[in-house]
């Protein structure tokens, strides 16, 4: 994959993977805050299945 | 003749570029290491939050804290360097914001732009620390998933808009009342402690905390020595994140946030004294390590309003005073069923109103710049009261929120039996040491009646 923004150092200066292309930042910017997101979401329901493995495991506490 | 004149001009050019240039790189080796130092408060928080955790409760209360710093940082990316730039005059968005938002040709590597990232950066930890300061109160029985989403509004939004208003050459607090905060007393700590006080009252105390009759239990750290190295670690950091709150100004003299000239020096000057009065007046309060090392905490948070102008045995007394009120603060609140397990909102609510307050007590009249108001105590006592509402008011809403869906608490057996044993797939003291474990039918939460069991 070819995300560089440069052909040449020279009068570089945004030059980060994808800089200039509103499609490639705006991808990777979308799938960083699904990942955040997404692991909220994922540590809910893992807290939730450790809580009621508990209660299952440890009827009477 | 005039061909040596066009050497020395070009001489003369390629010199001031150079200097240029390397004033441009020692500003960011300057943040650079003020935000590695401030990475050492998370090395602070992270032990000082897991001694005051009971054994049972230990890696459950280490998690919560990385995790806060973990979903910090990227938010505050997504959307708190923006909430920075965009809001400094109150709620309408500021021309020019569009710099800061997170597809910006500015938000990533730019040979043309050695500021933003540097800054961002050194931003960031302030929001990772504001989100840890919150962490500790809460340790034991707040849901982490429900933390975490409480750390990120708080790191990522509502310090970073107080910051806008009162920790920002714009900010509508200074231009408007002349708000003077240089070390962030109110607008990280405050706010911190304001939106924790929020999050405590719905949350509730730990179970065994309170007797039926209203007498109070100690549920006592598991290991007091981490806590007091974990405070001495967070002081450490404070030095970057003091240093973090001046301007570098290559080839010029330093200013603070505000554009006011100002000295690192001044900095060092009141940093030091105001925590060594810190820690006496705690000495003197209390004689509890721990209390001296967040009264140590407390000296400086009282005098970082003014850490730029302060007489340096004024910063020692503020701090001083500080230091000797702050428990006094931890045991009203306790006395009134608010369970803080690590007196956050003493040491930085409190410590914050306090440093915010001392500034317009002691140091009204000094001028602004810009044709911007000069210090005055109204303009401290209008920037405390905004600042603590907009920590409270967000804090207290969402968790009610939380609280009413039942997301905000663990259940009660889990509490009791400890959250390591629930949900932490390994154990902190495996080997070598007993092990804390409880019954759920323990009526005192586990506390006295908690035997040794040898580990297996």
């Amino acid at each position: 994959m070819n995300s560089s923004p440069l052909t040449s150092w020279d009068g570089a200066e945004a030059y980060f993977t994808f800089a200039g292309s509103g499609l490639g930042t705006g991808f990777w910017l979308l799938v960083a805050v699904v990942l955040v997101a997404g692991s909220i979401w994922y540590g809910t329901r893992h807290e939730a299945r450790d809580f009621a493995k508990w209660h299952k495991t440890h009827p009477h506490g | 003749m005039e061909q040596q004149l066009l050497e020395l001009g070009e001489k003369v050019a390629a010199l001031e570029a150079g200097a240029g240039m390397s004033n441009t790189i020692n500003m960011e080796i300057f943040y650079w290491w003020c935000t590695a130092l401030m990475i050492t408060i998370h090395a602070g928080f992270l032990a000082y939050e897991m001694g005051a955790s009971r054994a049972k409760n230990v890696l459950a209360a280490g998690t919560k804290n990385l995790l806060a710093f973990a979903f910090v940082v990227p938010t505050f990316f997504f959307f708190g360097w923006w909430i920075y730039n965009a809001f400094p005059s109150g709620f309408t968005i500021a021309e020019g914001s569009e710099v800061a938002l997170p597809w910006s040709a500015a938000m990533g590597p730019n040979l043309t732009d050695n500021a933003t990232g540097i800054f961002w950066a050194a931003f960031a930890l302030f929001a990772a620390t504001t989100a840890s300061i919150a962490s500790g109160a809460v340790i034991e029985r707040i849901r982490l998933t429900a933390f975490l989403v409480l750390a990120i509004v708080l790191g990522s939004a509502v310090w970073i808009l107080g910051a806008a208003w009162g920790w920002h050459p714009d900010g509508w607090l200074t231009v408007q009342f002349g708000f003077h905060d240089v070390g962030a007393a109110g607008c990280v700590h405050l706010i911190a402690g304001a939106f924790t006080l929020g999050i405590l009252l719905n949350l509730g105390p730990r179970h065994g905390k309170y007797n039926a009759d209203g007498s109070i239990n100690a549920l006592k750290a598991h290991s007091v020595p981490l806590t007091v190295v974990g405070l001495m670690l967070i002081i450490v950091g404070f030095f970057g994140f003091l240093g973090g709150c001046i301007i570098y100004n290559g080839g010029a003299q330093w200013t603070n946030i505000y554009g006011q000239p100002a000295t690192l020096s001044a900095f060092a000057f009141n940093t030091l004294m105001g925590f060594t009065g810190g820690i006496i007046g705690g000495w003197v309060k209390t004689r509890d390590p721990f209390w001296m090392m967040s009264c140590g905490l407390v000296g400086i948070i009282s005098a970082a309003s003014g850490l730029d102008v302060w007489y340096p045995p004024l910063a020692f007394a503020i701090g001083m005073a500080g230091g000797v009120m702050a428990p006094m603060v931890a045991l009203f609140l306790e006395k009134r069923g608010i369970d803080d397990a690590v007196g956050a909102v003493a040491v930085h609510g409190f410590g914050g109103a306090w440093g915010v307050l001392a500034m317009g007590l002691f140091a009204s009249g000094y001028p602004n710049v810009d044709g911007m108001p000069a210090v005055s105590l109204t303009g401290q006592v209008v920037g405390l009261v905004v600042l603590g509402a907009l920590g409270f008011i967000p804090g207290y809403a969402i968790s009610a929120v939380m609280k009413a869906a039942g997301v905000l608490r663990v259940p009660r057996d889990v509490e009791i039996m400890g959250l390591d044993a629930v949900e932490v797939p390994v154990e902190a003291y495996p080997e070598g040491l007993v092990r804390m474990a409880p019954s759920a039918s323990d009526e005192d939460g586990g506390m006295a009646a908690a035997k040794p069991v040898p580990a297996q």
